[in-house]
C-alpha cells in the first residue's frame, strides 16, 4: 500500500474514533492495537505497545506536568491569585482601559505561578468582570483581555504545555521553558498596547474612572507583601533552571513547594484547599499521561508504517520554499484548533511535524515556541475554544459564548501577529536560551 | 437490584480510593524531589536513585486514576459530532463507543497480564541505578486497564438504561 493511503487510513480511523465520542486516549490506543497487529506482527507488536506505555510515561521528563498543574491549582484554590490581582489593582494608576490593563498585568504575574490557562482565566473572570461591568466597560474590552490573558499563563513559565511539547517533540524542556519567556512578555506588551490605543480611540469602550487613592507607603507595603514573594516562585522555577541549579523537573517540585509556602504565608492554606488542588491535579495529570502513553506508541506505529518517511520525503522534495511548508503546518494547527483541544493537537501533529522541521533544517526550539503560541490561540478560536467556555461558565449570566468569542478576535489577531514576528525574527525565541547556563 | 447498587457503591469507593493514592504519590514526588535538591545543594548529599522512583510513580498515577476519570467523564473527548445528535442517537453512539473501548481494553488487559506474568517468571530487572524487578512496577498497567474495562462495561449499562427510559417515555407519550 502507498504511504499516503496508509497515512489516510491511520488518520481517517483516528478522526472517526474521536468523532463518535471515544476518549482521545483510547482512540490513540485503538489505532496502536490495530497498527501493532498490521505493522509489528501481532502478539510481538502488542507486547511492544504495552512496553511503550511503560517507557513513555515512566520518565523523569514528565514530572513537571503534575507539579506545574499543582502550582496553578494551589494558587487558584487558596485565593493567592486574587491577592495578586488586588495588589496590581492598587498599584496601577489612572490609565486608559485601566481594568483591562489590570487583567493583562495580573495575567502576566499569575503566569509566573500558574502553568495552565484555565486557572488564570477563572481568577481574573471572578475578580474583574463584575467590576468591569459595574464601571461600564463594554464586553470587547472586558471579556477579550481576560480570555486572552489565559495565554500568558502558558507562555510564561511554569507551563505544563511546554513540558508535553518538549517531551513529545524531543526539544530540550529547560531551553523551551526559557525560550517562551520573551515571546510571552512580547504578547503581553502587544495586548497592553492594543488596549491603550483602542481605549484612546474609543473611550466609550472603557469609561475612565477615578481609582481609589492609594498612598505611596501603602503601595510599597502591598508590593512587599503580595508582589515580591512571587520572586521566590520565579526563582524556584526559572532561576534554578537558568543558573543550572536544578533540572526542569526539580525546578517544578521546588516551585510547587514555594506555592504551598506562599499560600501558607498568606494564611490561606487549609485542608479543603489542599484537597481540591490535589484532586484537580490528579484529574489533569492522569488524563494527560494516559494520552501521552497511547500517543507515543501511535507515533512509533506511524514511523514503522512508512507513512512518516513518505511525508518527510514529500515535504523536502516539494518545489516551494521550506518556510512555506512551516507556514502550512501552522495553518493546519490553526484549523485543528477550531475543533480540538491543545493536547490532542500536539499528540497528532508533533510526530509528523517535528521530523519534517528537522529535515527542512529549521531549529526545532524555534518551531516549538511558534507551535506553543498557536495551540494556545486554539483555546480562544471559535467554535470550540475551551478557554472561552471556561470564561462563559464563570461570567455573569448575560454574557453569551458569542460575546466571548467576538471580544477575543482582536487579541487572537495579535497572537497571530506575534507568531509571524517570531517566524521572521527567530532571535526573539532563541536569544534567551542561548545565554542561559 | 439492591445487590447491584451495593456493588456499584463499593466499586465507586474503590476507584476513588485509588485516585486518592495517585494524589498521595504526587505529593510524595513533590516532597522527595525538593528535599533531594535541597540536600544536594546544601550538604552535597546526592542519591541518584530518587528520580527513578518518581518515574515509576508517574506510571502508577496515570493508571490508578484512569478508571475514576472514566467514571466521571473526565477523559478528553471530542464531542462536536455527538453533542449535535438527539438524545436517543447520542445514547446509541455512546454505547457503540464504549463497546469499542471494552474490546480495546480487554485486549490491552490480556496482553499486559501476559507481559507482566512473563516478567514475573523471568524475574526481569529494569537496567537502571536501582535495578528493581520490573513486574511490580508494570503491574499497574493490567490493573488499570482492567478497571477501565469494568468501568466501560458500566458505562454501556448506564447508556442502555437511559435508552430504555427514553423508549419507555416515548411509548408513554405516544399512548397519551
Amino acid at each position: 500500500m502507498e504511504w499516503y493511503m496508509v497515512l489516510l487510513l491511520i488518520f481517517g480511523s483516528l478522526v472517526i474514533l474521536m468523532a463518535i465520542g471515544i476518549p482521545v486516549a483510547f482512540s490513540f490506543m485503538a489505532i496502536c492495537v490495530v497498527g501493532s497487529l498490521v505493522f509489528w506482527g501481532g502478539q510481538v507488536g502488542m507486547e511492544q505497545v504495552i512496553r511503550s506505555f511503560f517507557s513513555s510515561v515512566a520518565t523523569f521528563t514528565f514530572l513537571p506536568v503534575p507539579l506545574f498543574i499543582l502550582m496553578g491549582n494551589i494558587i487558584f484554590e487558596s485565593g493567592v491569585g486574587m491577592l495578586v490581582v488586588d495588589a496590581v489593582d492598587k498599584i496601577l494608576g489612572r490609565l486608559p482601559g485601566r481594568l483591562s490593563l489590570l487583567a493583562i498585568g495580573a495575567g502576566t504575574l499569575l503566569g509566573t505561578m500558574i502553568g495552565i490557562s484555565g486557572a488564570s482565566i477563572a481568577i481574573l473572570t471572578k475578580s474583574l468582570v463584575p467590576e468591569m461591568f459595574k464601571r461600564g466597560y463594554k464586553k470587547a474590552m472586558s471579556l477579550g483581555p481576560i480570555v486572552a490573558s489565559g495565554m500568558l499563563a502558558v507562555m510564561i513559565p511554569p507551563s505544563a504545555a511546554a513540558i508535553i511539547l518538549g517531551a513529545i517533540g524531543r526539544v530540550s524542556i529547560g531551553k523551551l521553558l526559557i525560550a517562551i519567556i520573551l515571546p510571552g512578555l512580547l504578547i503581553a506588551f502587544f495586548f497592553a498596547a492594543y488596549i491603550i490605543v483602542r481605549c484612546m480611540l474609543q473611550p466609550s469602550l472603557a469609561p475612565s474612572y477615578a481609582a481609589a487613592r492609594v498612598s505611596l507607603l501603602e503601595k510599597l507595603s502591598i508590593t512587599i507583601r503580595h508582589i515580591l514573594p512571587l520572586g521566590i516562585i520565579i526563582f524556584a522555577v526559572i532561576g534554578t533552571i537558568y543558573l543550572g541549579i536544578a533540572s526542569p523537573s526539580e525546578a517544578a517540585a521546588l516551585g510547587a513547594v514555594a506555592c504551598f509556602l506562599l499560600a501558607a504565608g498568606h494564611r490561606k492554606l487549609n485542608w479543603q484547599t489542599v484537597k481540591k488542588s490535589v484532586v484537580s491535579t490528579v484529574h489533569i495529570t492522569a488524563m494527560v499521561l494516559i494520552i501521552v502513553a497511547a500517543s507515543i506508541s501511535f507515533s512509533k506505529i506511524l514511523a514503522c508504517s512508512g507513512a512518516l518517511a513518505g511525508l518527510i520525503n514529500l515535504a523536502t522534495s516539494l518545489p516551494v520554499a521550506p518556510i512555506i511548508i512551516i507556514i502550512a503546518t501552522q495553518l493546519l494547527v490553526v484549523i485543528l484548533g477550531c475543533f480540538m483541544d491543545p493536547i490532542s493537537i500536539l499528540m497528532i501533529t508533533l510526530p509528523m511535524f517535528m521530523p519534517i522541521v528537522s529535515a527542512l533544517g529549521f531549529d526545532t526550539l524555534w518551531y516549538a515556541v511558534i507551535l506553543m503560541i498557536n495551540i494556545q490561540l486554539a483555546l480562544i478560536t471559535p467554535p470550540f475554544g475551551l478557554d472561552c467556555y471556561t470564561m462563559k461558565a464563570l461570567a455573569p449570566p448575560d454574557v453569551s459564548i458569542g460575546d466571548v468569542f467576538r471580544s477575543s478576535i482582536p487579541l487572537l489577531a495579535i497572537g497571530f501577529l506575534a507568531m509571524a514576528l517570531i517566524m521572521v525574527f527567530p532571535q526573539i525565541a532563541l536569544w534567551l536560551p542561548s545565554v542561559a547556563r | 437490584m439492591k445487590v447491584v447498587e451495593r456493588a456499584r457503591a463499593v466499586w465507586d469507593r474503590a476507584i476513588t480510593a485509588l485516585m486518592v493514592l495517585a494524589a498521595v504519590l504526587i505529593m510524595a514526588d513533590m516532597l522527595a524531589v525538593s528535599v533531594t535538591v535541597i540536600l544536594r545543594q546544601t550538604l552535597g548529599v546526592a542519591w541518584p536513585g530518587y528520580f527513578e522512583l518518581t518515574e515509576y510513580s508517574l506510571l502508577w498515577i496515570a493508571f490508578l486514576a484512569a478508571a475514576w476519570l472514566l467514571k466521571n467523564d473526565l477523559h478528553i473527548r471530542i464531542d462536536m459530532v455527538v453533542s449535535h445528535l438527539n438524545p436517543r442517537r447520542r445514547a446509541i453512539t455512546n454505547i457503540v463507543a464504549y463497546i469499542i473501548c471494552i474490546i480495546l481494553l480487554g485486549v490491552v488487559t490480556w496482553y499486559s497480564v501476559k507481559l507482566t506474568w512473563h516478567d514475573y517468571q523471568a524475574a526481569t530487572i529494569v537496567s537502571t541505578v536501582l535495578r528493581p524487578l520490573k513486574w511490580p512496577i508494570e503491574l499497574i498497567i493490567p490493573i488499570g486497564s482492567f478497571l477501565l474495562f469494568i468501568q466501560s462495561l458500566m458505562k454501556v449499562y448506564e447508556h442502555l438504561t437511559s435508552l430504555k427510559v427514553m423508549s419507555r417515555g416515548q411509548r408513554t407519550g405516544s399512548k397519551l
